[in-house]
């Protein structure tokens, strides 16, 4: 089970989470702007935080600041 | 004594030219693979998917398709706005990573693209806001327009996303899983409709009804 309020903590550091919580009950999304790390920060956060309970990254993108991820169990 | 053909009887309506409407519903192949990203992935402001369904699923013989309909999981209430739906034609067997928007869509014009042959390209079912219900077949989506399928070429299936916002709580499409044809291609962003190359996906197609 993710650990939602550490998972913020550690995204904060680098931006602002516009949304963090499952979808549907088969995948996680966080949705983040004003990203100022890399990929890799983000990669590094979800990979503790997110992949034990949501192996499968969907989707991972990085524009103009936004990060949109979507993990699948 | 007037004698009608049985063949006039036997049918609800006939429009354009075509082999009456059946009654009947056509369904593609199935599968239970939850589909992310087509044909409309609520994640993103904005895109556009194609689909490609063979001639050897749909059988010969023409058919006046007449509604569309999509398996959804999850996502109960969620409203895609401003969705346009477009069927053609082609000869074409697989989608390829050559297809390329060349001009975006918007609520009164939809996109160009070029890298897939079709013909008869038609807006069937023209801005629309699709609710999504309870999990499962979607309520049918009626054409505007009916499509006259000719039951000799492969039809293709276009749906743009113009919606314009992103918002959680979006459902997933139970999907078909093959890796003989790459029968899926898409291409999502923010802010605007997306123009360029999209990807391709050679494994999962979702599940789709058409009424006839």
């Amino acid at each position: 089970m993710v650990n939602r309020e550490e998972l913020v903590t550690k995204l904060e550091v680098y931006g602002t989470v516009l949304f963090c919580d499952i979808n549907t009950e088969m995948s996680y999304v966080v949705v983040m702007e004003n990203w100022t790390g890399t990929i890799d920060n983000f990669v590094d956060i979800v990979s503790v935080e997110v992949i034990p309970t949501y192996p499968q990254t969907i989707t991972l993108t990085l524009v103009d600041g936004v990060i949109k991820s979507e993990f699948k169990k | 004594m007037i004698v009608f053909p049985l063949s006039h009887f036997a049918y609800s309506s006939q429009e354009g030219g075509c082999a009456p409407i059946q009654g009947l519903t056509f369904s593609s192949a199935a599968g239970t693979s939850n589909l992310y990203y087509a044909p409309a992935y609520g994640l993103y402001d904005y895109g556009m998917s194609m689909f490609l369904i063979d001639q050897s699923e749909f059988g010969s013989g023409e058919k006046q398709l007449k509604s569309i309909s999509f398996e959804t999981t999850g996502g109960i209430g969620y409203v895609f706005n401003n969705q346009r739906v477009r069927l053609a034609h082609t000869t074409a067997t697989n989608l390829t990573t050559s297809i390329q928007i060349l001009s975006a869509a918007d609520v009164s014009n939809p996109a160009t693209f070029t890298g897939v042959n079709n013909s008869d390209l038609m807006t069937v079912k023209d801005i629309f806001n699709w609710t999504i219900g309870a999990s499962g077949w979607q309520t049918p989506l009626t054409f505007d327009e009916n499509f006259c399928y000719n039951g000799v070429d492969n039809l293709l299936v276009i749906w743009e996303n113009i919606d314009g916002n992103w918002a959680s709580g979006y459902p997933y499409y139970e999907s078909w899983f093959s890796n003989t044809n790459t029968e899926t291609w898409y291409k999502y962003q923010d802010n605007n409709f997306p123009t360029g190359y999209g990807t391709t996906d050679v494994s999962y197609r979702p599940n789709m009804r058409f009424e006839y």
